[in-house]
């Protein structure tokens, strides 16, 4: 939403919520808004901050700034009771999914997550955990079948893989790489159509 | 009985009417005007009975605000505007902020026609955020969550968020149509936004939804889920869909479930084999109200945030407009 916000002011104070500014153009059609009234000012917003792992943000309230009004943010660290509330519900979903996949995962009091007793090796090639053996094991690039069938039915070599979005070309009976742009919608599934 | 000729009445007060039931009518021939409290209504005798007088409100052209950024707002019926119609989307349910979990739920989209408002009256419009760090969505609404609302994807640590008309973690919606958001399941793709008409795809349901269509799963811990399909503001349009891979049960990220009535997708799912590609840190909700994606293992874990919501107020009697689809566009 890009368009300008106002808002109504009384006795210097902002008062009610914000309006867009086409809002105020059509319920109030005498506006000058390059010399605005006194009971109006203009308003901006400012996102909602990403609260910490123990941190609760409240707000906003709306404070004065010039002649600008604009949120404000009020970020307080949780009390030991709301820590309290936060990892139990934490340990009560974890115990719930861990049932079926992973037991040995344990929680990690700084993060409020869980985490595996091992760290997974950073040597930049993923891994996944077996639980079985406790330990990491490095994953190999996916092997793809030969062949497969896409959603409209035909029959093709697999969707190429590193980004970029590719045309299926009958003729060549391969793919043909159109852009390096990431991948648009449904090219895993539903090939571009054929180059006119 | 007082008879007056030709009388001006000098304030700027009222003339109040004689009232009565039905039952109490009388009348001095054609001309006699009364209030009828059985009716609510003013009535006028035209000397062979009585016909009920109602106050037809002058026709005014259409005109829509749109808020898509979360947020309190006020918005002021412009003269002559006596009546609007509404839907609003509510925010998803963000991604699990834990490794390998699971996305988040998608919001409720709730529409409701011929709200009475007051020319120059404010009304409050509500647009709920997306959720972060396994946090719900915001409820989105105008005037009340009873009037008419889109409740806010749950998410797994933030459970469900009530409101009527929900599925599980889906949210719920108010109004007098809409749908609820997709349900992400444990371990599962998120869900999509609520539909004019009908829900959103639940978790990895390859399948068209009312709404926006759910992220995919994925097979290994290692990579992340996708994220739920948003559902657009601008009126029912064409169905979104649940993400389908060929690498589905093989090791692939959950892809991203696609957008309902003009929605944006859902965002990939963590894919460690595409270093420039999508990663936990963005693996959003589409936009309106889908739920975000849950992170994988190779990135630390911070999960997508749900799809932001929405509210739209559209207006006009010299054009028929009305949700689900009655020219709801801009015009």
């Amino acid at each position: 939403m890009d368009e300008e916000l106002y808002i109504r002011m009384l006795n210097g104070r902002p008062v009610d919520h914000p309006m867009l500014r086409s809002n105020v153009e059509s319920a109030f059609p005498d506006i000058d808004f390059n010399n605005l009234p006194h009971w109006l000012a203009r308003f901006e917003r400012v996102e909602k901050p990403r609260a910490g792992v123990y941190e609760i943000v409240n707000g906003p309230i709306y404070v004065i700034d010039g002649d600008l009004i604009r949120d404000q943010w009020v970020v307080r660290p949780m009390t030991e009771d709301e820590i309290l509330i936060k990892q139990n519900r934490v340990r009560q979903t974890a115990a719930y999914d861990q049932g079926n996949r992973v037991t040995s995962w344990i929680f990690d009091e700084a993060t409020c997550s869980y985490v595996t007793p091992v760290p997974m090796p950073d040597d930049g090639f993923p891994y996944d955990w077996h639980e079985p053996s406790q330990t990491w094991v490095r994953i190999p690039p996916p092997v793809l079948p030969e062949i497969i069938e896409g959603q409209d039915g035909i029959q093709r070599k697999p969707y190429p893989r590193g980004g970029g979005a590719w045309r299926w070309d009958e003729a060549t009976v391969e793919w043909v790489k159109v852009t390096d742009e990431p991948p648009e919608v449904g090219t895993f599934a539903v090939p571009l159509p054929p180059e006119e | 009985m007082a008879t007056l000729n030709d009388t001006t009445i000098n304030s700027a007060g009222y003339l109040r009417l004689p009232q009565g039931n039905t039952g109490q009518r009388g009348q001095n021939g054609a001309g006699s005007i009364r209030w009828n409290t059985d009716q609510g209504a003013a009535e006028i005798y035209n000397g062979s009975g009585w016909s009920r007088v109602d106050v037809i409100a002058p026709p005014f052209p259409p005109g829509q605000s749109t808020y898509t950024s979360p947020g309190t707002y006020t918005w002021t019926a412009p003269s002559p505007v006596s009546v609007v119609h509404v839907a609003a989307i509510g925010g998803g349910g963000g991604g699990a902020n834990t490794w390998a979990q699971q996305g988040g739920s998608g919001s409720g989209l709730g529409w409701k026609n011929n709200i009475t408002v007051s020319p120059g009256s404010g009304y409050t419009v509500v647009v709920g955020g997306g959720g972060g760090d396994g946090q719900n969505g915001g409820t989105s609404y105008f005037q009340s969550a009873s009037t008419v609302a889109g409740y806010g994807g749950g998410s797994n640590y933030g459970g469900q968020t009530g409101g009527p008309n929900g599925n599980s973690r889906g949210g719920g919606y108010a109004g007098d149509g809409g749908g609820a958001g997709g349900n992400c399941q444990s371990w599962g793709g998120a869900g999509g936004a609520g539909g004019y008409t009908g829900r959103g795809g639940n978790t990895n349901e390859f399948a068209p939804a009312g709404g926006g269509g759910s992220g995919g799963n994925t097979y290994s811990s290692t990579f992340g889920t996708g994220g739920g399909g948003g559902t657009g503001i601008y009126g029912q349009g064409a169905p979104g869909q649940g993400f389908y891979t060929p690498w589905s049960g093989q090791n692939s990220p959950g892809g991203g479930g696609l957008g309902g009535s003009g929605g944006t997708r859902g965002a990939y799912g963590e894919n460690p084999w595409n270093g420039t590609g999508e990663n936990s840190n963005n693996m959003y909700g589409g936009q309106y109200g889908g739920g975000g994606g849950g992170p994988g293992t190779s990135w630390p874990a911070v999960a997508g945030d749900g799809g932001p919501g929405a509210v739209r107020v559209i207006w006009g009697t010299t054009v028929s407009r009305s949700w689900p689809s009655t020219n709801t566009g801009d015009l």
